[in-house]
């Protein structure tokens, strides 16, 4: 037991003699004062930068709008649920617009995971050749996003690499374009990057003495992994999913700058409710949904994480 | 378990392939910047695309981009050292919380929070628009998480009883902090202002979408994009702007080197 608890402690059986408002915030001062000053700095940037904007989006999500000036739709404080409903309405963009993003999410995390599970089992089990330098390769990613989009750009060129191998292949007769369509977006979204990782921790849990047994009965290996290995790592498994389903949602810069403003991508379809039509209710609203979207993921990961070490 | 031969070799051609899409990127914008049009094999190298970086505005965009990642990384020190300080060494009620809400910024996306505060700065302080201040405060934003946690865990690694020695000698807690615990926690420091630096200096969203008037070098390359497409100046510009960062974070660490003596070593 430490001394705060003590104290607390103290205080509650005092406090049957009610202590005076003044004397009660002197010892408030005198306990948490310094930790309040610290975390001030903290709290004052990420309410007034982070918390204001956010919760003023909440706010005009439920306000009706109005023409200003002929220019842009303007929120006025009058409580109306339009924007949910046309956001909804499956005559408007909207809602397929979500569709695509949440199905996109879902369809990339879910092929990158199950191509990165032979893999990640194979660098959690074995010491592959040439180890140091597929684990350095996963870290890549820190030059940045704007980076590896240049360089998918380049390597996704009508006459770039990728082209010339399919054709090399003899998979296709002429070249794709991959830039200005979608299809750029998905194959990088589907690559295993960070879910190796991802899955690498959650299949080292798994104890081999399991799969030891499964061998020993007769199993081969493949059986072995899916009916052994898969089941003991289904939860890191599932939360590596959900985790990708939940960054996956909020994709911006990528389908922005590989096909460009007018795709179908919910982030997109924010901004150009802002930048072009100056629809600022409609975007708060879109706001609002795809951070539920992607908070709701997050939740469902930290369900699958909670009840610790012990199922 | 026991995996026959071939499936072991199957599986590591496998995971280097991985490694060498990963690795692609590196190589394809080097190759991109020495020659004349995107084509692969490559051929007509030339160096053309260097030279035609330096008559654009190319370097004044690179000096706005070294100035957000400076007023950003100052900005995000001076509030995180002490929210991580006080997170990791006092005790207070709703502390598991506000570990949590650190993480926010991260678990929202990027993209709805940036177009939140562009609304509001639109709505209520349209003078502000676009202003140099704006977009640090709200690029800053997305490192929080990184910044406090590295802090944190360089904090969580030292030992407390060199700050308790100095304070039952007559210490008051600030010169404490500045004699005893930052030269302690130093690499933490400066790594997790490494990290800053990096984020905010080759930040494209919140600058783009908060419409900034000087342009950071990730929007103007931007911008040529729209203008001419995916042309080889670009990857120059891209590999400069990266050499530029990593050359400025090397520098850092190479002058702080004393700092780090008997951590990585």
């Amino acid at each position: 037991m430490g001394i705060t608890e003590h104290v607390d402690r103290v205080d509650r059986r005092l406090s049957a003699h009610p202590v005076p408002l003044k004397e009660r915030f002197q010892i408030w001062r005198q306990r948490y004062g310094e930790t309040a000053l610290l975390l001030s700095p903290l709290l004052l940037y990420m309410g007034l930068v982070f918390a204001v904007p956010i919760l003023f989006q909440i706010a005009f999500g439920f306000y009706s709008r109005e023409l200003y000036r002929g220019v842009l739709w303007r929120p006025v404080p009058d409580f109306t649920l339009e924007n949910f409903a046309r956001a909804f309405n499956p005559e408007e963009v909207y809602i397929d617009s979500l569709v695509w993003t949440v199905g996109v999410a879902f369809f990339t995390s879910a092929l990158s995971i199950s191509l990165s599970l032979p893999v990640a089992y194979f660098l959690a089990r074995y010491n592959p050749f040439g180890k140091s330098l597929i684990e350095l390769s996963f870290l890549l990613p820190v030059f940045g996003e704007i980076f590896t989009l240049f360089a998918l750009a380049y390597a996704f060129a009508p006459q770039g690499p990728v082209n010339w191998l399919l054709m090399g292949l003899g998979l296709i007769q002429e070249p794709v374009r991959f830039i200005g369509s979608p299809l750029v977006v998905i194959i990088w979204m589907s690559v295993p990057t960070l879910s190796v990782l991802l899955i690498r921790s959650a299949l080292v849990g798994v104890d081999v003495i399991y799969e030891e047994a499964a061998q020993t009965m007769g199993a081969n290996a493949f059986q072995t992994f899916r009916k052994v290995t898969i089941p003991l790592a289904k939860r890191g498994i599932m939360g590596a999913l959900l985790l990708s389903v939940s960054s996956g949602v909020g994709i911006f810069t990528l389908p922005l700058v590989l096909v460009g403003p007018y795709n179908n991508w919910l982030g997109n379809k924010i901004h150009r409710e802002v930048t072009p039509f100056f629809n600022y209710p409609m975007a708060s609203a879109l706001g609002v949904i795809l951070t539920a979207v992607s908070v709701i993921f997050l939740y469902l990961y930290l369900r699958t994480q909670e009840g610790g070490e012990d199922r | 378990m026991r995996l026959p031969r071939y499936i072991m070799v199957i599986l590591n051609i496998y995971a280097l392939m991985l490694a060498g899409i990963m690795i692609w990127p590196v190589i394809q914008m080097m190759l991109t910047s020495v020659t004349s049009d995107v084509v692969f094999p490559p051929r007509n190298f030339s160096l053309a695309a260097f030279e035609r970086v330096l008559w654009d505005g190319f370097f004044k965009s690179m000096g706005v981009s070294l100035q957000l990642g400076l007023w950003s990384t100052l900005l995000l020190i001076a509030i995180c050292l002490p929210a991580a300080y006080a997170l990791e060494r006092k005790r207070f009620p709703g502390r598991s919380l506000l570990g949590a809400v650190i993480f926010v910024p991260n678990i929202f996306p990027s993209i709805t929070y940036v177009i939140a505060i562009g609304v509001y700065v639109a709505i209520y302080f349209i003078g502000l628009r676009g202003e140099f201040p704006i977009i640090v405060v709200a690029t800053a934003m997305g490192a929080i998480p990184l910044v406090v946690r590295t802090i944190q865990g360089s904090l969580a690694t030292t030992d407390e009883v060199y700050e308790e020695a100095a304070l039952v000698m007559g210490a008051n807690p600030l010169r404490t902090f500045f004699k005893i615990t930052l030269p302690l926690i130093a690499p933490g420091v400066i790594t997790a202002a490494t990290i800053a630096f990096t984020f905010s200096a080759t930040n494209f969203l919140a600058p783009w979408i908060l419409g900034a008037k000087e342009p950071p070098v990730a929007v103007y390359i931007y911008r040529d994009v729209e203008r001419l497409g995916f042309t080889p100046q670009l990857a120059v510009q891209v590999l400069v702007m990266e050499f530029i960062i990593l050359g400025i974070i090397q520098a850092l660490y190479l002058i702080f080197r004393k700092q780090f003596r008997g951590v990585f070593a």
